[in-house]
């Protein structure tokens, strides 16, 4: 099975308002590809893609997709949420990717 | 009553709408019937099923009133379908449904989806539920703890399921690196804790 990654810099990246990415992002899924985006989602942007990609699912072709958003290990009193303050980058692949991981090391 | 706690207590909300977020199958709904029943409307908010997205609508449960010491509180409770980033109809034929009726439920859940990310914007607070005897990791949607911390809605970790001799709350714990509450929807342990945290909330 080819592995096509697309890595997307900030500077691209700053260029799109939420629903361009939205849309960048789907396209890339349907495309079989893994979208790495450097900077990360915002919270709202990940709701967004989320209520996109079910408006999109055909349920032959496309059935949504697998998010990942690796950061450095962090201290067990950092809290909940401590994981959004670092984001430095989200992997999306799409649904069929059943074994990914992502780690920063 | 001290000081303290008469200030609480007035200052306190008399009413909120809080929200039952999770994974799909970490049991929100049996969580949404018992306070139901525990708040004396005796009406299931919906159907328990081990097939996954078996809730595929948002469901509110109005005037539903919890008291303790400090007075009562008029709880709206909203029960959601589950938020995922992907539906594969293909799950529900391993249930035994057929491919159509697989596929047909598969857009009803994808629908359902939509639904539970747009009733983010009408919650004072949520309970997030996680499933103690499944790997806690794989439950926690980031989108949907990211959404509620951008939109500064507070929320409780019920790790739920602890009636399974394999419910582990240590490591929900230790995965949600937050407090968590260990409850069982199903036979009811841990509910007043629950109820005590939601008070909490509503003195913030």
């Amino acid at each position: 099975m080819d592995l096509r990654i697309d890595f997307v810099t900030e500077s691209t990246t700053r260029k799109m308002n939420s629903s361009q990415k939205c849309d960048f992002i789907i396209s890339k899924l349907k495309g079989d590809r893994v979208v790495v985006f450097e900077g990360g989602l915002e919270a709202d942007e990940e709701a967004i893609l989320i209520e996109e990609t079910m408006n999109q699912i055909d349920h032959e072709l496309f059935m949504g997709y697998k998010i990942i958003t690796p950061t450095p290990l962090r201290s067990p009193s950092s809290g909940l949420f401590s994981r959004h303050k670092n984001i430095k980058m989200t992997v999306i692949a799409p649904y069929n990717y059943t074994n990914l991981s992502v780690a920063l090391v | 009553m001290g000081l303290l706690a008469k200030i609480f207590a007035r200052s306190r909300k008399s009413q909120l709408t809080i929200g039952i977020l999770g994974a799909p199958n970490a049991g929100k709904t049996t969580l949404a019937n018992r306070i139901s029943n525990e708040c004396g409307n005796g009406t299931p908010l919906g159907v328990v099923s081990s097939v996954p997205h078996e809730t595929r609508d948002v469901v509110a449960l109005e005037h539903c009133t919890v008291s303790d010491q400090n007075g009562s509180l008029d709880l709206t409770v909203v029960d959601t379908p589950g938020i995922a980033t992907s539906v594969d109809y293909r799950e529900f034929q391993s249930y035994g449904l057929s491919r159509q009726e697989s596929i047909d439920r598969a857009k009803e859940a994808t629908r359902g989806v939509i639904k539970a990310i747009q009733s983010l914007d009408r919650l004072d607070a949520a309970i997030v539920v996680v499933d103690a005897a499944r790997a806690p990791f794989d439950q926690i949607n980031w989108t949907v703890l990211g959404n509620l911390e951008a939109r500064k809605i507070p929320l409780i970790v019920a790790a739920n399921k602890t009636d399974l001799p394999e419910a582990d709350t240590d490591l929900v714990k230790e995965t949600f690196q937050s407090d968590i509450i260990p409850i069982s929807a199903k036979d009811g342990t841990g509910m007043n804790e629950l109820y005590g945290s939601i008070f909490t909330i509503a003195s913030m």
